[in-house]
């Protein structure tokens, strides 16, 4: 009886307390990643609503742009046509050259390596708070996108990774991008081939660290650094970013490499989450 | 019914932090909208109000974020707890006040996220309280707040039945 009058005298500090009780409870467990369920649960309720919004928005931004891009497009009819004629001669060279490629993987008895299968996917929203740097994208489970999945995107022509699956909904993901400061990366100069770890900054920018101190005149600006293929999460050769600061402290004993990703994360719309093929899969 | 109406709100305003915020994002930092109206909510209707108001953006946050859950459930929640014992205190005018409260709600959320990254060891958190983008994002919800209470202000349903 008493218990019940203090309870409706301090309503507002009842609730407070329940409040504060499941935040700190699930904080304690969620920051040693017991917890997955509720919101897995809650992303896939919450991204219903946002894939909403992210496609109203679009639509406007889109019927906005569309004056813009029509004008752009004729122009850009002529431009492609002569480049169709460039391709359709670049295209005969490349069969003659895949075909030689063959014959001669076949001859060293080259590995074909890890397949992946894509999932394509759109980006819907992003993190709500600035203290993190999540993207969330339209597929989820049911697309067969699982935790970890590695997720890449093509820019000008160019495969560069995006990040991994951090959590997934039923028909929503959220990735964690390459410049999220917890995401590491086992990774490789193209050219060098020195290893080292890529780990993001926070602000859009990459730093790969622990390269060999004696590597640093073998290291230009402007070189690739793709992935090293060196941990099972991200399969090797995808494209990371270029080379465009090196820093070699005195009292360190590896390079930090500031890198300039290949991925232009502001104008990025549509991602591929590669999923590996099951064994004898098409 | 009134409790549901304002989660109803401060969830939409989630929501379009995570969507249509980011177009108008300076240097990549988006504006709290969710924080600006959970202190308006609770200087209008009270403790109860603002800590569950609070309580479900954050949630929601949580839900759509990185963020271990309960993380900005807990910071809304105290936020809005706090700013409740202004119901009855401070009357918010035009544009002062709702700067000055922004501002001041502003300030708690880093400092109980400080508190939370210290405490639960949440290292990979980009939190740095002297930095541009904590700078931008304390101007841009000071800039928003008028505005937003000014908008929250014209829904009936949101103000606490006059007696």
């Amino acid at each position: 009886m008493l218990f019940k009058q203090l309870v409706t005298r301090h309503k507002a500090g009842t609730f407070f307390g329940i409040y504060m009780v499941f935040c700190i409870f699930s904080l304690g467990l969620s920051t040693q990643t017991i917890l997955l369920q509720p919101k897995e649960i809650g992303l896939s309720l919450f991204s219903l609503a946002q894939n909403g919004i992210s496609s109203v928005g679009t639509f406007f931004v889109e019927t906005i742009t569309s004056v813009q891009t029509l004008s752009r497009l004729k122009s850009d009819y002529s431009a492609a046509l002569e480049r169709l004629k460039y391709y359709e001669r670049i295209e005969k060279q490349y069969q003659l050259l895949e075909e030689e490629n063959t014959r001669l993987k076949e001859v060293l008895n080259f590995s074909q390596g890890i397949e992946f299968k894509s999932i394509p996917a759109k980006i819907i929203g992003k993190d709500p708070e600035n203290f993190h740097s999540t993207i969330t994208i339209n597929m989820g489970s049911m697309a067969g996108i699982e935790k970890n999945m590695p997720v890449v995107a093509v820019q000008n022509g160019k495969q560069g990774l995006v990040g991994k699956v951090a959590g997934t909904g039923m028909n929503s993901s959220v990735i964690q991008p390459l410049y999220d400061p917890s995401g590491f990366v086992a990774a490789r100069l193209l050219t060098s081939r020195y290893e080292g770890l890529v780990n993001g900054s926070g602000e859009e920018s990459v730093t790969m660290k622990y390269v060999k101190r004696y590597a640093r005149s073998n290291i230009r600006y402007g070189d690739m650094v793709i992935t090293s293929g060196m941990n099972s999460l991200y399969p090797s050769g995808i494209f990371i970013g270029a080379v465009k600061a090196i820093h070699a402290r005195e009292y360190d004993t590896s390079l930090e490499l500031e890198l300039e990703p290949v991925i232009d994360f502001s104008r990025l719309e549509y991602v591929f989450v590669l999923q590996p093929r099951a064994a004898g899969g098409p | 019914m009134h409790i549901f109406a304002s989660t109803i709100v401060v969830i939409i305003l989630v929501l379009l932090q995570t969507t249509l915020m980011h177009h108008l994002a300076i240097e990549g930092v988006i504006p709290d909208l969710s924080l600006i109206a959970i202190v308006f909510l609770a200087n209008k209707n009270g403790k109860m109000l603002g800590e569950t108001s609070g309580f479900v953006a954050g949630l929601v946050e949580d839900f759509l974020s990185l963020s271990p859950l309960g993380f900005h459930s807990f910071v809304k929640t105290v936020i809005g707890f706090l700013f409740g014992y202004t119901k009855g205190v401070v009357f918010i005018g035009t544009i002062f006040m709702p700067v000055v409260m922004t501002a001041a709600a502003t300030f708690l959320k880093f400092l109980l996220v400080g508190i939370l990254k210290a405490f639960f060891q949440m290292t990979s958190l980009g939190l740095d309280f002297f930095s541009w983008p904590t700078l931008i994002e304390f101007g841009y919800n000071m800039l928003l707040s008028p505005f937003i209470f000014a908008i929250l202000g014209l829904f009936k349903f949101l103000l606490p039945k006059e007696r």
